[in-house]
This record gives structure tokens, sequence and C-alpha cells, in this order.
């Protein structure tokens, strides 16, 4: 969590240590600002923290929490950045990703498919990311009516006479419930201490100042049915307020609660290539809590069981309920004593004490048929119990390996 | 092989500034494995000086330079792939002929390219130059005549394609432009070392961008087809491991089954079972979680965990470099996540990392709520209920297991993508694993008494009846010179076990019977040592008996009796000499007792006399900063009485650095127990991992040499590095099945390696799963000896380990020496007394 100290704050905010060096050691990059490979969106005099983008996105986050919108498509993707961000929301069921750079999504676009964690920790809700390539100036229909279309920095990226076309696709034919869009604030510019005409991003065809974002804004209000509300990311120093913040945004809210149903747009148009798609794992919902319960208290029986058995050598453990019922995983589930007896009960490899307030654990198998069983100088041979006693599986190496070996490669 | 690792960085700027660096002369053959059946290229390159830039010729030139920092998958793996030569020099054949011949199959599949169809290997300048690695390999995406069919390290370039052109324009998305240079510098012909790398690149590109697979470390593991064993919390994760190489038959790809384990339960949960379960106990929650690994929930890195810090809380702020923020904050602010529990304690993971040359040690904190745990714990790893459950799954017999290697082929089949890669590198894989010849080896016969034979039984490979009969080649002189040392509670085990003792002992020939009771007052382990102590008797050996497995006990009286009071000692569990198991039980123990004072149990023939079969192993000692080496010597002809000592290294060392003087020790009682020196030595060297056979052979070897070299007459030296962990597998044909080859199966042709002296032994049968076999590699070979003899004495030798009446994984030499190293890591902690060293005390 500590940040990796660069020396030169010029190119602190490289992203790894591969892009800090390379920019600290070539000349074309080094005495020419406007060359960074980055947004500028601080400087000696305005720092943000976490950085801006990330701000940005939580903003769009927060809006799209406060809406629980299901279906949400991030246009102008990129890395896919944005995308991690939602694809967290437990509520979301479908994400497009849409850009127009195909070489830029096919390198990134597998950073959206499910992690070790989204396997593990699985979603009560279904889930589709969708990678798309194609121009947010045309129309695909499977984006059409969507709860929210995100466009993150995108409008300044357009030339200025696709800015009228873009509003058109958008608000026209894609007519979403909501769009986001955020945009760098031209007033803030002088914190920069920029040169005449100089923008945040070489790629940046114009940025907008408070007073231009707005009549941009009330156009689309007056051609679309729609309405909008302002916000802004990045606070400016006190002593500056008056340049607004660092990056402005806007919320628009379709006004028709339905589209008119002879609407063209239901007739499939896919013009977007699918460049990847990916189902998420969804969690098994015919699993009772009574299923998740006896899974834990045999969890907890085992462990505490084979503790006891490497500490004091017991071979069968006997565990009260009511300790049992301090464990935050099991009292979560509000039930009695009795009932968590009679799960066990029903388990294959634990009993119940007669009078129903204990569990019994059986620490080693119990198996008569297993003749060389457990002398103590023996745990390392005995080819029915190579696997407790003091036995270091990774090493064994004789008969021992017969009947429960698992491959010790097997294991982390 | 890690020092091996060289970076081209150096020499590459050079090279694009038009002074390419001179080729090393005489190297290349050594290093690109030139000189062993791979043709040389056909023509020469262009330039000359540019191909010497290769890795295999880089390496041979310096092959202990310290790795460079990756920046690239070439230029990292070359290391991997460089063969070095290990094989003893004057070899005629290093394979065996004996033995009846067997078809099989193993789990490789044949590599080849289209018409033997080169690649080429371009070397890339930019003008301007352009430092950024991410943007040179994206500005080669717009080289049209690549057509995506390359591999390019940000030096090197491989492609299928000869290109006519080999200058481009091309312009970067600042509409900068660039000029894009080749040079061809090489074609790499199949089975060179360059052609391996591409290949397994390739291999690794087509497993996780293809076939949907998820790569952690080196194997590929399928989330999508994870099995759950939720009253473990345990997930796992069918999988792969596979490497390409060159064998000494063809390219082959090996493939072998895995399964990833994977815990659902995060830190906190685990933690909170710990302190519920010890009520609170700090130490308890340290000691099970330092050293485990944890994957973050919300960048799917893993960290080790090297602490954990009671004293802060998520809700304590941290110092950033913009100001003070709590660890709350900063997640929910950086990853929109809302840690729940504000007063866990946290997770220290230490690193240390080099900023600008200098070497910083970060420190990490991380929140136990959104880590998961990884691994088994040492508890879950001894729990008979995990590891019955996970063997469930993961044994797989020959069947199983050759229906899964073929699915890998069939998914990568059915994935339209990795096959128009691999045909667009022209690589084809061959549609059935590859057929092997093995040999078995006829079924050894016990010697027992008086010279007599007893048969093994063939199909498993085990002589448990042999205990039914008067059979102990000598017995030591026990009679009653032995005390039971017990609680009073357990005096009637103790007196069953005198009775059992004098009907099964003399029943195998061992002079056993009377024995003497010495009761305590509890079951601590001082109350058991003052009893050996100050016991009268003064027996031959002491046995204990326990009511339980308690390690502390066991470690104090094996202490006491191995360096306090050279004792032989035997630890019984009360608990095993009830009625049903009594008798089979006593029979064991009665045996390893006449072992342990230096009685003979059985043996094997083996014609050949005068040799000293050397048995060596390490052990990483748990507690301390120390490992510990195990050796051990047979000194007599039959394989019966060994001399041992131990040495300590510096912890994680696998090399044995006093093996010097080992072996003159061992030698010297040798020779004072047989009034000569041995004609022949074998080592068997265990617990080497592939990396370090370089090591192994210059010093371990060079130890032992400089030792035999003192004696009047050198003897004849034999070594050989023997691994039980490996990848290869062998399914024998039966009709239309496939089984587990039988015991005693060789195999030394196709999978071996052409720079190795090397086999493989089936050792052992397995009751359910598939057979791992036991690699064989030899270093030294100075003898007269044929590979044959060397194949068989490795089995011969596997029949003889006195606690198992059966063969074992690796000759009986090693895992002598691995007890001894596992008893003094994890017990004693210090050298036993050298009066024991000519007891088998250890086992």
């Amino acid at each position: 969590m500590i940040p990796v100290i660069r020396q030169d704050p010029r190119f602190a905010d490289a992203e790894d240590e591969d892009e800090y060096q390379s920019r600290r050691s070539n000349p074309l990059i080094r005495d020419n600002r406007t060359c960074r490979l980055k947004e500028v969106e601080s400087s000696d005099l305005v720092k943000f923290e976490p950085p801006l983008y990330i701000q940005r996105y939580a903003r769009v986050v927060e809006h799209c929490k406060t809406g629980q919108y299901r279906t949400i498509a991030d246009f102008g993707t990129a890395e896919l950045t944005f995308v991690q961000y939602l694809k967290n929301l437990d509520f979301v069921n479908q994400i497009f990703a849409v850009d127009i750079d195909r070489n830029l999504l096919n390198s990134q676009k597998h950073r959206c498919r499910p992690q070790m964690f989204d396997h593990l920790n699985k979603r009560s809700e279904p889930l589709n990311i969708s990678v798309l390539c194609g121009s947010v100036l045309e129309f695909d229909s499977r984006l059409h009516d969507l709860d929210c279309i995100c466009a993150i920095e995108l409008i300044e990226h357009l030339q200025k006479d696709d800015v009228e076309k873009f509003s058109a696709a958008l608000f026209g034919r894609y007519q979403p419930k909501n769009v986001i869009i955020t945009t760098p604030n031209k007033d803030f510019n002088v914190l920069f201490e920029f040169e005449p005409d100089q923008m945040r991003h070489w790629d940046h065809k114009f940025e907008w100042t408070r007073e231009e974002f707005r009549t941009f804004c009330e156009g689309v209000t007056t051609k679309y049915d729609y309405k909008f509300d302002l916000f802004g990311v990045g606070d400016p120093p006190s002593e500056h307020q008056t340049v607004g913040p660092c990056s402005q945004g806007a919320v628009f809210t379709r006004q028709a609660s339905k589209l008119g149903s002879s609407s063209l747009e239901k007739f499939p148009t896919e013009v977007y290539e699918t460049l990847y798609s990916v189902d998420y794992p969804v969690e098994d919902k015919s699993l009772t809590p009574d299923y998740h319960l006896t899974n834990e208290i045999i969890y907890q029986c085992n462990q505490i069981g084979i503790a006891e058995y490497q500490e004091q050598g017991d071979e069968i453990s006997v565990i009260s309920i009511a300790h049992l019922q301090t464990f935050p995983s099991i009292d979560q589930y509000r039930v009695s004593d009795a009932h968590i007896a009679e799960l066990a009960r029903a388990t294959e490899h634990l009993r119940v004490m007669e009078d129903g307030l204990s569990i019994l654990v059986q620490n080693v198998p119990d198996s008569p048929s297993a003749p060389y069983c457990g002398f103590s100088d023996e745990n390392n041979d005995s080819p029915s119990a190579p696997y407790w006693g003091f036995s270091d599986d990774e090493n064994d190496g004789a008969g021992p390996s017969y009947n429960y070996h698992v491959g010790a490669e097997e294991l982390w | 092989m890690a020092a091996r690792g060289r970076s081209r960085g150096r020499s590459a700027p050079a090279a694009a500034a038009g002074t390419p660096a001179p080729a090393p002369v005489g190297a290349a053959p050594r290093g690109r494995g030139r000189a062993r059946g791979v043709p040389a290229a056909a023509e020469a390159p262009p330039t000359q000086q540019l191909a010497a830039m290769n890795i295999g010729a880089q390496a041979a030139a310096a092959p202990a330079a310290p790795a460079a920092r990756p920046s690239g998958g070439v230029r990292e793996r070359g290391s991997r792939y460089a063969q070095i030569v290990l094989r003893p020099e004057n070899l005629e054949t290093t394979q065996g002929s004996g033995g009846r011949p067997m078809d099989m199959l193993t789990n490789y599949f044949q590599l080849t390219i289209k018409d033997a169809q080169p690649f080429y290997q371009y070397h890339v300048t930019f003008l301007p130059a352009m430092d950024n690695l991410k943007l040179r390999k994206a500005l080669m995406y717009q080289i049209p005549e690549l057509t995506n069919r390359h591999i390019f390290d940000g030096n090197l370039l491989y492609t299928p394609l000869k290109l006519q052109r080999l200058e481009f324009d091309v312009r970067t998305r600042r509409d900068e432009d660039v000029k894009i240079g080749l040079v061809l510098t090489q074609e790499v012909a199949q089975g060179s070392d360059q052609f391996i790398q591409v290949a397994n690149i390739l291999m690794n590109e087509i497993a996780s961008r293809h076939m949907g697979l998820e790569r952690i470390k080196r194997d590929y593991f399928n989330p999508n087809k994870s099995i759950t064993i939720p009253q473990h919390k345990i997930e796992l994760y069918p999988g792969y491991e596979f490497s390409i190489r060159r064998y000494s038959h063809s390219v082959l790809l090996g493939l072998d089954i895995k399964h990833k384990i994977i815990r659902t339960d995060t830190a906190l949960e685990f933690m909170n079972s710990i302190m519920q379960r010890t009520r609170g106990n700090q130490t308890e929650i340290a000691k099970e979680l330092v050293g485990a690994i944890v994957m973050t929930k919300y960048n799917n890195k893993t960290y080790r965990v090297d602490d954990v810090d009671f004293n802060t809380k998520p809700s304590d702020e941290v110092e950033l470099k913009s100001g003070r923020i709590s660890y709350i904050d900063y997640y929910q602010k950086n990853y929109d996540i809302t840690i729940r529990d504000r007063n866990q304690p946290l997770l220290i993971h230490r690193s240390k990392t080099k900023i600008q040359g200098n070497q910083v040690e970060r420190q990490i904190h991380l929140v136990p709520e959104v880590c998961y745990m990884t691994g088994l714990t040492d508890n879950m790893r001894s729990d008979y209920r995990i590891m019955q459950d996970l063997a469930q799954y993961t044994r797989q017999d020959p069947e199983k297991r050759h229906k899964a290697l073929l699915g890998f082929r069939e998914s990568i089949m059915e994935s339209g993508a990795a096959t128009e890669k691999l045909n667009s590198w022209g690589l084809e894989m061959s549609p059935e694993i590859l057929d092997v010849s093995g040999r078995q080896q006829p079924p050894e016969n016990i010697v027992i008494k008086n010279g007599g034979t007893f048969p093994c039984d063939a199909r498993k490979e085990s002589f448990d009846n042999i205990t039914r009969k008067n059979f102990v080649i000598s017995s030591a002189e026990i009679n009653d010179c032995f005390t039971v040392v017990c609680t009073a509670k357990d005096t009637g085990a103790a007196n069953t076990f005198l009775e059992t003792v004098a009907k099964v002992g003399p029943a195998c020939g061992i002079n056993i019977r009377g024995g003497n009771i010495v009761t305590i007052r509890s079951d601590r382990a001082e109350d058991y040592i003052t009893a050996i102590r100050t016991n009268e008797a003064a027996p031959k050996i002491v046995v204990c008996l326990v009511p339980n497995n308690k390690k502390d006990r066991y470690d104090a009286i094996k202490k006491h009796c191995c360096i306090d009071q050279p004792l032989p000692s035997q630890v019984l569990v009360t608990k095993n000499l009830n009625p049903k198991k009594a008798m089979s039980v006593v029979t064991k123990v009665v045996m390893q007792m006449n072992a342990k004072l230096g009685g003979e149990l059985w043996s094997v023939h083996i014609p050949m006399k005068k040799v000293m079969y050397v048995g060596i192993d390490t052990y990483h000692d748990s507690g301390s900063q120390r490992s510990v080496g195990g050796f051990v010597a047979s000194m007599n002809d039959l394989c019966t009485r060994y001399f041992s000592k131990t040495t300590w290294q510096p912890s994680k060392q696998e090399l044995i650095s006093q093996l010097e003087v080992c072996m003159t020790d061992a030698l010297k009682q040798y020779h004072s127990t047989n009034g000569l020196y041995p004609d022949r030595v074998i080592v068997f060297r265990d617990g080497v991992g592939d990396g370090q056979l370089l090591a192994v052979k210059e010093q371990e070897l060079r130890d032992i040499k400089t030792a035999l070299s003192r004696l009047p007459k050198s003897p004849e030296l034999v070594f050989v590095v023997v691994t039980k962990r490996i990848q290869q597998r062998f399914f024998l044909k039966q009709g239309s099945r496939l089984t587990n080859p039988p015991p005693g199966t060789i195999v030394d042709t196709k999978v071996t390696r052409d720079e190795l002296f090397d086999f493989f032994l089936v050792p052992q049968s397995v009751g359910q799963g598939t057979v791992t076999p036991t690699h064989y590699n030899v270093l030294e070979f100075q003898t007269t000896l044929k590979p044959d003899h060397i194949q068989r004495i490795a089995y011969k030798l596997c029949h003889i380990y006195f606690n198992w009446t059966g063969t074992i994984r690796v000759p009986a030499v090693c895992q002598y020496a691995h007890k001894l190293a596992f008893l003094v890591g994890q017990s004693l902690h210090r050298d036993p007394s050298p009066q024991l060293a000519n007891l088998l005390y250890y086992l």
C-alpha cells in the first residue's frame, strides 16, 4: 500500500516502473510536457488523492448504485478499467464495453474475465460482460434501451463535428434510461499553468468550460426527451474556488418511462463486433441455509479435532455445541443448539452425544483393516497412516506412498 | 539452471548502434546443444555476429552471470530450455537390455513441424529508439506481413514467415513516425533451443487465451470445471502442467494432470475460527497464518503473510503520499470495497524491491477480510478426512488419466483459434500419446535365514507372509534385556506386549522374551526420561508405551535416547495393542527392535561383492535456520548393516557441504568392519531439484571423489540422483485397456534425454490411481558396470527397507537417509550420539 518512491516528480504519475523509467530516459518525452502518455490531471498546485480518474469512476459508480442499473454500457472503454468497477456491483446483469480501437481491446479484453475470487465468491445475480468493437456514432440494437450508458472522458476525443452525431446516436437511437457523461473543465486549466491552447491530453480535440458544457447539455434536452443534472469531480483548492471542479459531468434521465413500440430500433442490427464475451459464475441458489450450516459445522469440528489431535494426540474430540455457537460463522445462522445437533446427526462423520449437547469427532480413521496403523516411530512408514503423525508428505518416499498418496505436487 | 538466465539487454543496444558484439568463440555448441543429433543450421545466417546473440550461446558464454531483470517472455525463459550436459563421458550406451519387453504409453505428445519448416529469428531496431517495451510490442502489430504470426520480446522477433521486406514505417497513436528495421539473424531449426522456447510460448498462449485456462505459477487450471468440497472449504480446479522439451527421440510435449487446491474462506473467517477454537490465543493465530499465502480480492495478487499486527485496525490511519487515510476509507475510495469488521487485526507482508538500484524493504498491511487463504495448512494436511476426500478426485487410474490427457488435445482441436495458431506456425501435435517400450525385470527373491529364499508376491511386490516363517538372517541378542516404560494405567497393555513379544519374536527367529516393566506416575515426557535414566536393568533397548501421538513427548524421548543417553528406543502408542491388532503390530515392532539393535531381517541376492551403497537425503528443519543432511552407507555385502552420519547446512540449502568427511568416515568404518576398502561405491542422492544438478555434480561429486582418491586404490564410483516428484507416467497396454506397469518396469528410451544418462523405474504397485515412477539420473559412471547393472541394483535395493515388507519408491539407503535426516531435523535438532552410528536407531 506504500507508493513507490519516484524521485522525478514530473513522471510521478507513471503507472509502473517500466513506464517511469522509459519516460525518464526518453529525451523526446523529458522536455515536452504535452507528449506525456497520461492525461494531465494534477500539477504542483493541485493534487488529487485518490487520483482523479479513480474519484471519477467512483462518482459514476455511485450514480449506478443509486439507480440500481442492471444493464450498463461503457463507451470508450479503452483498457476496460471502468468495467472493473462495474462488475463488482452485485445487481448488474449486463455490461457492454465499447471502443473503436481493436488492437487495444484485443490486448485488454481478457482483463474482464472472471478472476479467481469471482469463482470463489460467486455472484448472486448473473452477469455477462461483452467487449464490443465499433464506433459510438453507429447504432447496435443490442445496446438499445439500456439502463445506463456511460461516456467517461470520451466526448472531448471526438471531432467537434461528430459531437452532434454522437448525441443523435446516444439520445436519439440508443435511448438509454440514463446517460452519464464526463469531460474536463477548461476553467480549471489555469491551475495547470498551461501554455495558450494547450490541452490536458494530446488526443483531446477540445475542452469545454463549464458554460460550454451546460450549453451542450441544454442542447440535448431541447432536442431529446431527457433532463439533466450537473456534477463535478475534483474540487479546486479553497483559494481557487472560482475555477470549479477539475472534471465536470452530467447525468441525463430519459423522461418517457417506456419507448414507443413502433420504434425501428427493435430490428436487430448488430454492427459491433463481439471480441469477447464472458458469463460470470453464479451461486447455486438451490442450496439451503441448512446445507451451508452443515458444512460449516463439519468444517469447524474437523478443525477443532485435528488441532487437538496435533497438540494432545486426542483421537476423539468432544465439542460442545454451545462452544460452536460462539463461532461467528455458525452464530450468523441463528439456530438452536438442538437444530445443530440434528444437522450433525445427519452427517456421516459426526456423532452427537446422548444428551444432545456435544458433538463427537473422530480424528483418525477407524479402520481395523489397517494392520500397521500408528506405531509412534512408524507414522512415516505405515501404509494406512501416512498423513497424520509427524509425516511430511512432501518427502515421503517409502511404502507409505501406497494408499493415501496424493502427489505432493498436486497441493499448493 | 537459474543462474544461466542472462539478459541480452546489454549487448542489444550495442548491436542496434551498429557495433555488434563479437561472437563468443567456441561457446556455442555446448549452449545450443547442437553437438548432439540436432543438425546445425544448414546455411550460415546472414549476419554471423548477430546470430551469436541467441540465448544459448550467451548462456554458455557466461554461465554464472546473474539473471537480469526479466522484461520479456522469451528472455526470462531462455534459461529453462538451455540444456546442460550432465551425462558422464565416454559411455557407449545408456540403455539396458535385460528383462521382458512391454508396450506402454506415456504422457507425452509428439510435436513436429510440417515439412520441417524452420522458424526465423529477426533482430529488431526502432528509429527513433523506443524505450517503452509495451509500445515496441504494440507497434509490431502494425506490420501487415506478420499477420499476428509472431512472438516478440522487445528485441528479437520469431516468426514462421520469411519476410521479403525488412523495413517498415509505422505510426504511433500520437502520430509519431517510427521506422522498424529487421535483420534476419538465424533460422531456428526444429529441435533447437530457440525452437523449444518458441513452442513453449505458443503453447502457453494457447492454454491461457484459447482454452480458457487460468495460469497459476507454471500450471494451467480450469476454474469453470471446479469441484467443490464444501465441508473443507476447498475447491479443486482440474488442470494441466505441461512443458515442451527435447528428448532423445524428438521434441515432446509432456503433459501431466494436476489439481489445484483453492480455499474458499477469507483470512478473517479463518482467523475467527482459530480465535474461537483457541479462545483468543494470539500466538496460535500468528502461528497458523505466518507463512500462509493469501490472495487479495481486489487485485488477484498473492502475498506471503510475514506477521500479524494485532495492534492495528482497519479504522486506523496510514500515511500515504497524499496524506493520512484510514484503511477502511482507502479500500472504499480505491476499490469500492466496504470493510465490515472494523476491529480485525491486519496482516503484514514484507517485500524487498529495488528502487533505483537500492534495496528497500516495503511493508504492506493487508486487511484479512479481503484476503482469501490459499493452500493447505499443516493441520489440514494431517487430516485424513481432507486427504481422503481430495484423493477421490486427484487420484486417477491410468484409464481416466489417459482420457484426461486426450481431452487436452481435444480442447485444442475444438478451439478454432488454438488450431489456427498451431497451423499458422506449422506445428502438429500427435493425435495419440507416445508409445514407449519398457522392460520388466524379473521378480526378486528375498534372502532369509541360512541363505534360504522367499518369493515376492509378483503382483503387489510385497512379502508380508515372510513373518509367518522363522526368517531373520540374524537376531540381535535381546533376550530379556529390554524395558517397557508406561504409566500405571497402561500396565495391562504392557503385559500384553510382553506376552505377545514372547510369542511372535521367537516365531520370526528373533531372540527376545521376558523383559521388565517400569511404571511411571504420569504421561509427561520428564517422567519417561527419568525412568529411562534411572533404570537399573541396563536394557539394550527401551520401549515407551505412550497414550497418544503427542509430538513434544516423542521428541523429548528421542532426544534423550539419541543424544544424552545413547540407547535404541521404540515408542509405541498403547491403543495399537488392542487385541484385534496386537499380533501384527507387535510382530512389526519386534522386527523393528531387532533392526535397531543391529539384527538383520532379510536381504536380496546381489552377486556383486565389496560394494558400499550410500544414500544421501536432506531435510529442512521446521524450526531452525538449518537443514539436515542424512548420510547412510552399507557396511556388508548383504546390505543389512549401515553406518550413518548427519550434516548441517544453512537453511533451505539442498547441497551438503561436508560430504568429504562423511565419505571418509564411512570408508574407515567399512575398512574396520571388513578389513578392506570397497571395490565400488554406488551413491544414491535423493532430494535434489532439476536446477541443482550441475551444482551437485560440481560440489558433492567432487567432494566424494576427493575422499575416494585418498584410498590406496581408488574404488569405482557411480553417483545417481534419485527423483520422486516427476511428471512422467507410464500406462501398460493390456489388450484394449490401460493399467499400471508392474513393479520392476524400466524405461530408458524416448522420454530420457540425450544430455543425461537417465532411466525410469517403477518399483512399487499402487492400489489406486496411477503409479509414479522414480527417475534415476546417473551423473558419474566410472565403472566396469553396464547400464543394466545399475538398473537392476536400483530395483534390488528397493526391497530391503526393514520397515516395509515390500518394495519402496527409492533404494533403501535413500529411505534410511531420509529417516535419519527427518528424525534429526524434526525431533533432535542436534547431531545424534556417534555411539549409535552403526545402528539403525532412526528407523
